[in-house]
């Protein structure tokens, strides 16, 4: 009764309450959208952070992340790999030789991170392979290759089948050096990780470098979910005292930072946008009181107890604002619908995005708990809204109230 | 900026022919970039807030023209021209807007010279990752009279865009049912 009473109150005045509807409506679209596209491209970086970059655990010996010298290995690489493997929600695991080192093109040189991988299972582990733009990925029977990322190769001038040359210290501190051949390139959307990165065979680096076989330096490990992160680092923890096991938000710390701020960051905006629409709110409720001045003292005279009055204008106050909140938040779902799938060009932006390792094309994302968040923000707005005209409303006196002349 | 690019012209005139001169950003395209690309973040959450002010003042002023039919009526009834009513509501928003704005930078003038001075340190992983970037691990802020001037504009701009609806009104008001409401 109550409630149909003030939804019909609501539009009684079109105009006041459909300027008031269409500004949160907008305010919460917008607000809704912009959430959307933060989400989407930190969702990117991090699926880039664990599938190309990172992978979701990284085992290294004790020492070689404080100090990363080629002696600091990890022996028994595959009997390490075998535990590994048996701990519940592994997916696959990569060992690799890692190298910072000088490459060579006939032109110029770089330093670059050298990274030996066994190429069908580093498949399994990271997604460069289908960072491919040219050549291939470690195709059989070529001796030497050597995969590297575009920015590389623009600032060697060098193409596919190129030869390049990497300088290096074997086992025993001697200099010695190989030509690799370039087969493939690929590209992130990451250009610091495309220039500093370059990919080659196991056994062709652990030839040079007069290195045994079966130890590594790294090894990445997959998982089947994130979730289950903390659990099988724990577990790696334990079974590997003398090794250090770190998740990747240890070891890109920037990208969780990213993680963590980004949720804070858009509340404090969803805040600020609704301590805006506050005001308005207030004023609008404001209004419908003072102008019913007349009639709240009618009704409080024939009876209508003040509880009453109050919850009236309460659910008024709420019942417009949620309106128009579901109003926006349908407008923002269907923003962030249409633009996940054509996603956003960060054009002109490109640049300086893609050297903070961010995706330039952006496709939204939202998640239904986000905006059941937001609903209840949008509720508990009006509600504070409400409550000064409410007041106002109780503290009317019916007697002078009816007398009053509009 | 625009001084080093003047600078760089003169130098070029000068210099031109023997060496090549650059300004930063030049130099430094990626880092340019970046700060472009952080202002027109900065610029879309900007504009989301003056929409909003933009439809605050708007209600406010939908309020103010529809609780004072009546007076206006009356003031049109004996003798008062359209243009002069419609006048002192083009005061009336304007000074409704400016008085915002000047309580706005009340507020918010004393906190942001104390951080001016005391910038907010970050601290932990956040810090970590600043300095991977290369900025420094605290959070700055600027008191240059433009960040101010720029407000003022902007919410001029909109209550004048909000003062249509009053001028609007003013002209098209009906005396006999103004003064019958």
């Amino acid at each position: 009764m109550i409630i149909a009473v003030a939804w019909r109150n609501i539009w009684r005045s079109k105009t006041r309450s459909l300027v008031i509807l269409i500004a949160i409506c907008l305010g919460l679209a917008s607000g809704i959208f912009y959430m959307a596209f933060y989400k989407g491209m930190v969702d990117q970086r991090i699926n880039t952070a664990i599938k190309t970059e990172a992978s979701h655990i990284q085992i290294h010996h004790k020492e070689y992340l404080n100090n990363p010298d080629k002696k600091f290995v990890i022996a028994h690489a595959d009997s390490v790999i075998d535990i590994i493997k048996s701990v519940e929600g592994v997916q696959a695991t990569s060992k690799r030789i890692l190298l910072n080192t000088m490459i060579q093109s006939p032109t110029t040189g770089s330093g670059v991170k050298v990274t030996g991988i066994v190429p069908e299972n580093e498949k399994q582990v990271t997604n460069l392979y289908s960072k491919l733009i040219e050549g291939s990925y470690f195709e059989e029977g070529k001796r030497n290759p050597i995969i590297i990322g575009k920015k590389l190769a623009e600032k060697l001038k060098i193409k596919l089948k190129s030869k390049v040359v990497i300088t290096l210290q074997d086992m025993e501190g001697n200099m010695t050096g190989a030509s690799f051949r370039v087969e493939g390139i690929f590209e992130t959307s990451n250009t610091v990780f495309d220039e500093m990165s370059v990919f080659v065979r196991n056994s062709d680096i652990s030839r040079v470098m007069v290195m045994n076989e079966n130890s590594c330096h790294e090894i990445a490990v997959l998982l089947d979910q994130n979730d289950q992160l903390e659990t099988v680092n724990q577990a790696l923890k334990k079974d590997f005292p003398g090794l250090d096991v770190k998740t990747w938000r240890e070891i890109m710390p920037e990208v969780s930072m990213i993680e963590s701020s980004f949720g804070i960051t858009m509340f404090i905006f969803i805040g600020i946008i609704l301590l805006a629409l506050l005001f308005g709110i207030i004023n609008t409720m404001l209004m419908a009181v003072l102008e019913r001045t007349k009639e709240l003292g009618m009704l409080m005279a024939i009876g209508m107890n003040k509880f009453r009055v109050f919850s009236m204008i309460l659910l008024e106050t709420v019942m417009l604002s949620l309106f128009g909140g579901i109003c926006g938040i349908l407008l923002g779902w269907a923003l962030n619908l249409y633009f996940g799938v054509v996603g956003i060009d960060l054009g002109t932006w490109s640049t300086a995005y893609k050297s903070m390792g961010f995706d330039t094309l952006v496709y939204t994302k939202l998640t239904m708990s986000v905006t059941i968040d937001i609903a209840v923000m949008v509720i508990i707005t009006g509600i504070l809204a409400a409550i000064y005209p409410a007041l106002k409303a109780l503290k009317l006196k019916p007697a002078d109230a009816i007398r009053i002349d509009m | 900026m625009t001084m080093a690019r003047w600078i760089k012209h003169k130098l070029k005139a000068e210099l031109g022919k023997d060496y090549e001169i650059m300004t930063w950003d030049e130099m430094d395209p990626v880092t340019k970039n970046m700060i472009d690309a952080d202002r027109s973040g900065a610029y879309i959450t900007k504009g989301i807030l003056y929409v909003l002010v933009g439809f605050g003042i708007f209600g406010t002023v939908i309020m103010m023209m529809a609780e004072r039919r009546k007076e206006m009526g009356i003031m049109i009834a004996i003798g008062m021209q359209k243009s002069r009513l419609s006048k002192i509501l083009f005061y009336e928003t304007t000074l409704l807007g400016l008085v915002g704005v000047l309580a706005g930078f009340a507020i918010s003038f004393p906190l942001i010279l104390y951080l001016v001075y005391h910038p907010v340190p970050l601290t932990g992983e956040t810090a970590k990752a600043y300095e991977q970037f290369g900025f420094e691990p605290a959070m700055y802020f600027s008191a240059q009279w433009f960040v101010f001037a720029r407000q003022v504009l902007i919410i001029f701009i909109i209550t004048m865009t909000v003062y249509i609806y009053p001028l609007v009104k003013t002209y098209k008001i009906k005396l006999i049912n103004a003064l019958h409401s």
